[in-house]
């Protein structure tokens, strides 16, 4: 068995992505002066992003232990890598709390003493409470990430023993964990914006833009590290591989879309249909169309003949692509209801969005350096390397 | 003299590989290969085409979109038009669901009868071998002399020297 050579990205490469952080967050205070809420809502989107590819990472580990699976044995560091940025993740879950005020109305007391629901909801959706769930979901996806990571990096010590009984009850612990805590955590965050509308498959929606701009991450950094250092264990199998679970992964995305959207629009309820009412007029129909393009119809077609997923050049492509969708679905979930006067694009919600991009980008190569690139340890991994789909 | 056939009998799908390739190389041509299980990498050694069942199921999955729309649309806005919620007689998203499964009805059903058919397959037919060990634990890799020089004791040669257990030769006469 060959071993990988020791990571590092190159120097420049990563005092660039630095740069683009620290540019996002230096726009981000500036916002705070010049356009508070803009500034908040575009954090709340670069925020909401950044948790998604973290929290992605730990969905794709769980998943692939419990399906079995072996061939995604030589990529296994690449999601490892992504939820070690969820500690990061929390910490901009803190700043975000004094934006409460400037994001949600159910924390404008001024609004609540006029709206008998909110104060109907003040028991549940209530600053104190907000901040308090928000500590425990990042407490509880740090914990079960951890555990899955913990056990991977201890295989690869010589001589180490840990029983696949360890193994899968941390996969077994992270999934349910994850399903009701970030289905609640995109209430909390995204939905509470709009309190008064309701819909009970939010916590797909949210889902299904998490799960394409994970794997949109995970195929770029699978492209880079196969270029590099992992030339020998990385094929165009594992790629093609990767390009069908993009490819289901945009119908989900599609079918979850479509499915809140048809019941609303079926059964036309004046509490629900407001929300699509924004949504289908002037500018914001034009990003509704734009929204469904990107994430499901251009990602399903391109990656459906079998060339195209084993491009390295077209993948790459398709991951942007899911990644500007993923920007798109955010902008669309959180901004219709909080910019009255139509869409508006400016250095407010760039600047956070990008900057968080960068920011997790530079945190996850960092993170590849301090392990193996592949699981040495793992008794699957010659089997992956020799993977054939 | 008639052109023969000749069997190589493998105990590992490795050995067969090897063997395929070099016959490839050396344009020996392979006839076929019988084996318990898919070999993993055996259609690039033979360079099988692609399977052309991918185009079915994408042109039968579109008439089973094109068919469920069709029928929703006659149905609900012209031969019966049906006022339901108010909503106008030609909504595309109520005729959504009932399209998609079609185009997934369609295509499933038409790939599985499109392989049948074209591998002129049906439940219950009844396939003589004539390589019985293929069915249990060996693989078969079929030659066709091309070459007059390439004599029979070549081609017992090569078998054995990747690995087989067991080769033999027939005519267009004993078959």
């Amino acid at each position: 068995m060959r071993y990988p050579p020791d990571f590092r990205s190159p120097q420049t490469f990563m005092v660039g992505l630095r740069s683009v952080a620290i540019l996002g967050v230096l726009l981000f205070l500036l916002g705070l002066f010049v356009a508070p809420d803009r500034a908040w809502a575009g954090y709340l989107i670069g925020f909401v992003f950044f948790v998604g590819l973290g929290l992605s990472g730990g969905l794709f580990l769980s998943v692939l232990t419990l399906a079995g699976t072996r061939w995604a044995t030589a990529l296994r560091r690449i999601p490892e890598a992504m939820t070690t940025t969820l500690p990061a993740a929390a910490l901009m879950g803190i700043v975000l709390v004094p934006g409460v005020h400037a994001l949600y109305e159910w924390a404008n007391e001024a609004a609540v003493a006029d709206n008998h629901l909110l104060q109907h909801k003040a028991g549940y959706l209530n600053w104190g409470f907000w901040s308090l769930r928000l500590v425990v979901y990042f407490a509880l996806w740090i914990w079960a990430t951890r555990g899955m990571v913990r056990l991977s990096r201890k295989l690869d010590e010589k001589d180490s023993i840990v029983s696949k009984r360890q193994i899968l009850l941390r996969a077994i612990y992270f999934l349910p964990i994850f399903a009701v805590t970030f289905s609640l955590a995109s209430i909390d965050w995204i939905k509470s914006i709009e309190p008064a509308w309701f819909s009970t498959i939010f916590g797909l929606i949210t889902l299904s833009g998490l799960a394409t701009s994970g794997l949109a991450v995970c195929i770029l950094l699978a492209i880079y590290l196969k270029r590099g250092p992992l030339r020998h264990f990385i094929t165009m199998e594992h790629l093609d591989d990767l390009g069908k679970i993009a490819m289901a992964f945009a119908l989900f995305w599609g079918y979850i879309w479509y499915c809140q959207y048809m019941l609303i629009w079926y059964t036309d309820m004046p509490e629900e249909t407001p929300y699509y009412v924004i949504r289908s007029q002037g500018a914001w129909a034009h990003l509704s169309s734009l929204n469904l393009a990107l994430n499901w119809a251009i990602p399903f077609f391109v990656l459906m003949p079998k060339a195209m997923r084993r491009s390295e050049t077209a993948l790459k492509r398709v991951a942007w692509v899911f990644l500007a969708g993923q920007a798109v679905n955010l902008y669309m979930l959180i901004e219709p209801a909080l910019m009255e006067g139509g869409p508006q694009l400016g250095l407010w919600e760039i600047g956070p969005l990008v900057g968080s991009l960068c920011f997790f980008l530079w945190l996850t190569l960092r993170a590849l350096g301090d392990a193996a690139l592949v699981p040495i340890g793992d008794p699957h991994l010659e089997e992956s390397m020799n993977h054939h789909c | 003299m008639s052109p023969s056939l000749h069997t190589g009998f493998f105990e590992d799908e490795h050995d067969l590989l090897s063997a395929a390739k070099e016959c490839r190389e050396r344009g020996i041509p392979v006839v076929d290969v019988v084996s318990p299980f898919p070999i993993h990498g055996l259609d690039d050694v033979l360079g099988i085409r692609p399977s052309r069942l991918a185009w079915v199921t994408f042109l039968m999955g579109a008439a089973g979109l094109a068919f469920g729309f069709g029928l929703q649309y006659w149905t609900a806005a012209f031969d019966w038009p049906l006022n339901v919620g108010g909503k106008p007689l030609d909504s595309l998203p109520a005729f959504i669901p009932v399209a998609f499964e079609l185009t997934i009805l369609f295509a499933g059903v038409s790939t599985v009868v499109a392989l049948l058919l074209r591998s002129k397959l049906w439940p219950s037919k009844q396939v003589p071998s004539g390589l019985e060990s293929t069915t249990d634990d060996q693989h078969a890799l079929i030659l066709a002399q091309a070459d007059a020089a390439f004599e029979d004791s070549d081609f017992t040669e090569l078998f054995e020297r990747h690995g087989a257990i067991n080769s033999q030769r027939e005519t267009e006469a004993t078959r």
